[in-house]
């Protein structure tokens, strides 16, 4: 599909030294694609983060206006071998780095705010949030156009 | 391992790379290129900085037709660097390219007269694409601003969309600095 972009780039988290933004906001009538970026202020020093573990990056959730929410903790990620598809919402970030990653919203949001909230402890960021009309998120999905007879969805 | 890092005190070019401490103003626009019975190719995620625009190009397969990878691995790599050629062409005529001969020699050390574009990154998957990401050094003028591209051993002719320049330019007036000054 040619996806509907959502004219927004939301500056989720700053402290002196990072900050958490969301852009690329990329919809489909099944879901919102976009990129998860850590900043880090020219001129400062990089954190030193333990080695031993993976990059632990910033605990990212969206919450929907009628109280549902998801989060890429892969944790809460529910078990998806088998042919049903989870339940919505459902937030995948399928990489990882000290840039960020890339998160897919599985599920659009319903009419009214859409919040993206974020903590990071290791980069000592506190919990801190940002939010969009979520009606600019439905009309970009109504906007995406398959690019073949017969495509897929998403 | 520990990962590859910077020598202390590097910064990359700021004609190499977008601003990194700016919250880039957003182009609200998908643009498909071209499209063939077996391949699309897509710009999107169109960044417009004050300095320039950030883009990527995607290159998708129809979902009903054979992996190239089966024969030929490095498929993706070839034509992101070097099969697909595309172009941006401006109102006042400049015109540049994605062929690294277009490059000047000491791009690296030395700064270019923009607009000089400039790739910074490729990856991808079958599901989504596969993708490079470009960014302009310099933003556009004031009139038309066509992306172009041009596959023939895809059997993609020259072909492309026209946007209004105008749509980055106040792209590019929304863009914030991340950490305010003062």
């Amino acid at each position: 599909m040619v996806p509907g972009a959502v004219a927004v780039a939301l500056l989720v988290a700053r402290t002196d030294t990072y900050a958490v933004l969301v852009d690329g906001l990329l919809a489909y009538p099944t879901g919102l694609d976009f990129d998860l970026v850590v900043r880090r202020r020219p001129g400062r020093p990089r954190e030193q983060f333990d080695p031993e573990h993976h990059w632990d990056g910033p605990r990212l959730e969206v919450r929907f206006a009628d109280g549902r929410s998801a989060d890429n903790d892969p944790r809460r990620w529910p078990d998806t071998s088998g042919d049903q598809p989870p339940d919505p919402p459902l937030l995948y970030q399928s990489t990882r780095s000290p840039a960020g990653g890339h998160v897919w919203l599985w599920g659009l949001p319903p009419p009214g705010p859409l919040v993206f909230a974020c903590q990071w402890p290791a980069g000592k960021v506190p919990p801190s949030q940002a939010e969009l009309d979520a009606g600019l998120v439905l009309e970009a999905a109504a906007r995406a156009q398959t690019l073949w007879p017969g495509e897929a969805p998403a | 391992m520990p990962a590859w890092e910077p020598p202390s005190g590097y910064r990359i070019p700021a004609w190499l790379r977008p601003p990194e401490a700016t919250v880039p103003g957003i182009v609200p626009v998908e643009l498909l290129l071209a499209r063939s019975d077996t391949h699309a190719v897509l710009v999107s995620h169109l960044h417009a900085y004050p300095t320039g625009v950030d883009f990527v190009l995607t290159v998708r397969r129809h979902p009903g037709q054979p992996d190239p990878r089966r024969h030929d691995p490095d498929w993706h790599f070839h034509i992101q660097y070097h099969d697909l050629r595309f172009e941006l062409r401006f109102a006042d005529g400049h015109r540049v390219g994605n062929h690294p001969r277009r490059w000047p020699r000491n791009f690296e050390t030395h700064q270019p007269d923009p607009p000089f574009l400039y790739y910074h990154g490729a990856g991808g998957s079958e599901e989504r694409g596969w993708h490079s990401r470009h960014w302009l050094w310099g933003l556009p003028p004031p009139g038309p601003l066509a992306f172009v591209c041009e596959w023939p051993a895809g059997d993609l002719p020259a072909s492309g969309v026209e946007i209004d320049a105008g749509l980055v330019l106040d792209a590019a007036r929304r863009a914030a600095p991340v950490w305010p000054t003062g």
